[in-house]
């Protein structure tokens, strides 16, 4: 009987802990995992009201204002994460990565404003070509994520000379 | 008659835990949670043309509007199956215009990892602001949608054939 009994224990011990194993990575749903998603774009960041503000654009002048406009997005809910977020423009430029960080857009008087913006002023003795870029992103839960426009080299930022408008 | 009850008991145990086992499995590999679809606009005027693939949404009359849109597995991170079905909806003359996008990458050009779709404005548009979303939806059933940023200078919009505007 004794034998019986710990059998029959040492199955409830067993069938207890496969539960708990199965159900380790569901339990979590109000967890926080996987890796932000970051989408967004280039505009002209030439203030409110200017032509040409908000306008997509990645052929500058020097001179000209690069806006970076980037939402992270909760893999979980597909909306956009916290904008205590940090996300970062990182720039390939002068033979460094300069570092700029982006900050929430959205407030009172713009609350549609759901995304992150950087600006970059193109120096007036940028060399003329293509600048790299990345954009990274770290929330209050660890998460993080990365943003690199797409492989195209068209479409990549470019510094153009100031001559009458190439674009 | 011991004998039996333990071989029926370590039995059940064995099954119960390849079950448990294998819905755990089962509930790793489901695709879940909904396609998350980014990208921009840009100037389709095809390969080796000025402008081409620059980033715009400010087109003329007989312009090619060009949509990518990647849609990522929430799970990976990474891009969703090329077969997954995306299409621009544009709200054009009153009505909803669906344009189907395709697979962009190809033995050619394996990193365009990323949908497309054309639109040549109309000779006739009227000037102004077109909306439109992408919708998205995988094999597995699991969907999205893509809108631009909320901001107006940001839309799709026509303008008239005057000197450049943009």
């Amino acid at each position: 009987m004794r034998r019986i009994f710990t059998v029959f224990a040492s199955a409830l011990v067993i069938i207890a802990g496969l539960v708990l194993h199965a159900f380790a990575g569901q339990a979590p749903a109000e967890k926080k995992e996987g890796s932000l998603i970051l989408r967004g774009d280039m505009a002209y960041f030439l203030g409110p009201g200017k032509p040409k503000n908000c306008t997509l654009n990645n052929v500058y002048k020097r001179g000209d204002p690069v806006g970076w406009r980037i939402e992270a997005v909760d893999p979980q809910t597909g909306q956009h994460v916290e904008p205590e977020a940090q996300l970062v423009v990182h720039l390939n430029y002068g033979g460094t990565t300069k570092d700029i960080p982006m900050r929430w857009r959205a407030n009172a008087t713009n609350p549609t404003y759901q995304f992150w913006v950087a600006k970059w002023i193109v120096p007036a003795d940028a060399p003329t070509g293509i600048v790299r870029f990345t954009v990274t992103a770290k929330d209050k839960y660890g998460r993080t994520g990365e943003y690199k426009p797409f492989d195209v080299e068209a479409s990549q930022l470019t510094i153009v000379d100031d001559s009458p408008s190439s674009k | 008659m011991r004998r039996t009850l333990t071989i029926v008991l370590s039995s059940a145990v064995i099954v119960a835990g390849f079950a448990l086992a294998s819905l755990h499995v089962a509930a790793q590999e489901k695709k879940t949670g909904n396609l998350i679809l980014r990208g921009d606009m840009a100037y389709f005027f095809g390969p080796g043309k000025p402008k081409n693939c620059t980033l715009n949404n400010v087109y003329k009359r007989g312009e090619p509007v060009g949509w990518r849109i990647e849609a990522v597995d929430p799970q990976t991170g990474q891009h969703a199956e090329p077969d997954t079905q995306l299409v621009v909806h544009l709200t054009y003359a009153g009505q909803t215009k669906d344009i189907p996008m395709r697979w962009r990458a190809t033995a050619q050009q394996p990193e365009r990892t990323f949908w497309v779709a054309k639109w040549i404005v109309p000779a006739d548009a009227p000037t102004g602001i077109v909306r439109f979303t992408v919708t998205a939806k995988d094999k597995y059933g699991r969907t999205g949608d893509y809108k631009p940023f909320d901001v107006e200078a940001s839309q799709l919009t026509i303008v008239a054939d005057g000197p450049s505007s943009n």
